[in-house]
């Protein structure tokens, strides 16, 4: 590493952490919506090719039993429900619509928790394609 | 190893790993993170997702123990409707899982080792290093996702389901491949 050049290292990138708060935004590497509500170490129980739900790792007795969820194949899901390709996806009419054309257990599970979390949800990604 | 280079007056976070072959010993490649990806979990605020990077992902692509091609899932990436099939999955059951405890202040968090949560088994997915491999010619691969998932009881360290959710299976360490009799194979 040069002098004056960034420092990626552990130390200076956990010093730098910002503080958590319910999170959701676009993974454009992955095309995936993820939805997160605690910092721990999380284990994605995968229901299906569109869903998984996010578990905590390490029952403290402090989390809730599902911390997120992650919706996958974003941008065909956009193509089948007729949804725009720019600007932001509101959360809970996208899940609404989700839970229409997928009426599975997994989407309905997700839907719930998502109202659940009341004001402390997230309201909208960012949709952005990789470059 | 785990180091961090400058590249074009930019800084990569770069790492030892398996280059997945056809057959033999695989060949040793650099596997690298974005800063800009980087950055963002710091934004967000995911510090167990950044212990974890460092803590598990970088020193450990290295002693994977299966290596799969292709998410079987619809998924545009990069500017290619075939994303999904170009994504490599690195697998392996570490030792030990890490938690982030913060303090009262800024930068006051400790990294705690825990034991590795059982029948589980943790995941790193990467995208061959192609549209950007003239830009950055000694990257390998772009790590992009990491996560605990759960274990196959068939093939260990492997996630579960992974006949349905990935397309090939490039490569295994012998060590993970046991018979119907429990010996390895």
């Amino acid at each position: 590493m040069t002098n004056g050049a960034e420092n990626l290292q552990k130390g200076e990138m956990l010093a730098a952490l910002k503080p958590f708060r319910p999170v959701a935004y676009y993974d454009k590497h992955l095309d995936a919506i993820r939805v997160q509500i605690a910092d721990c170490s999380i284990f994605e129980d995968r229901r299906n090719k569109l869903i998984s739900i996010y578990l905590p790792n390490h029952a403290d007795g402090k989390l809730a039993d599902i911390v997120g969820f992650s919706i996958k194949g974003v941008r065909y899901l956009l193509n089948k429900l007729q949804w725009p390709h720019d600007g932001a996806i509101q959360l809970a009419g996208f899940l609404d619509a989700l839970v229409k054309e997928y009426p599975t257990e997994s989407m309905l599970m997700v839907a719930d928790f998502y109202r659940q979390l009341g004001d402390s949800a997230p309201a909208e990604v960012k949709y952005q394609e990789a470059a | 190893m785990v180091a961090q280079i400058e590249h074009n007056g930019e800084q990569l976070l770069v790492a030892d790993a398996l280059l997945p072959v056809s057959a033999g010993r695989p060949p040793v490649g650099q596997f690298a993170i974005r800063t800009s990806d980087l950055k963002a979990y710091v934004e967000r605020g995911q510090g167990t997702a950044i212990a974890q990077l460092y803590e598990i992902v970088l020193p450990g692509l290295i002693l994977s123990t299966h290596i799969f091609r292709g998410l079987n899932r619809p998924l545009y990436c990069d500017g290619s409707v075939d994303g999904d099939k170009k994504k490599l999955i690195y697998t392996r059951r570490p030792r030990f899982d890490v938690d982030l405890r913060r303090g009262h202040s800024p930068g006051d968090y400790t990294i705690v080792r825990r034991e590795p949560p059982p029948g589980r088994t943790y995941i790193v997915i990467v995208s061959p290093n192609e549209r950007h491999r003239e830009a950055y010619p000694m990257v390998d691969a772009w790590i992009e996702h990491w996560n605990w998932v759960e274990e196959d009881r068939g093939l260990l360290g492997a996630p579960v389901d992974w006949i349905g959710r990935y397309e090939v299976r490039l490569h295994s360490n012998p060590t993970a491949l046991v018979g119907i009799d429990g010996a390895a194979t």
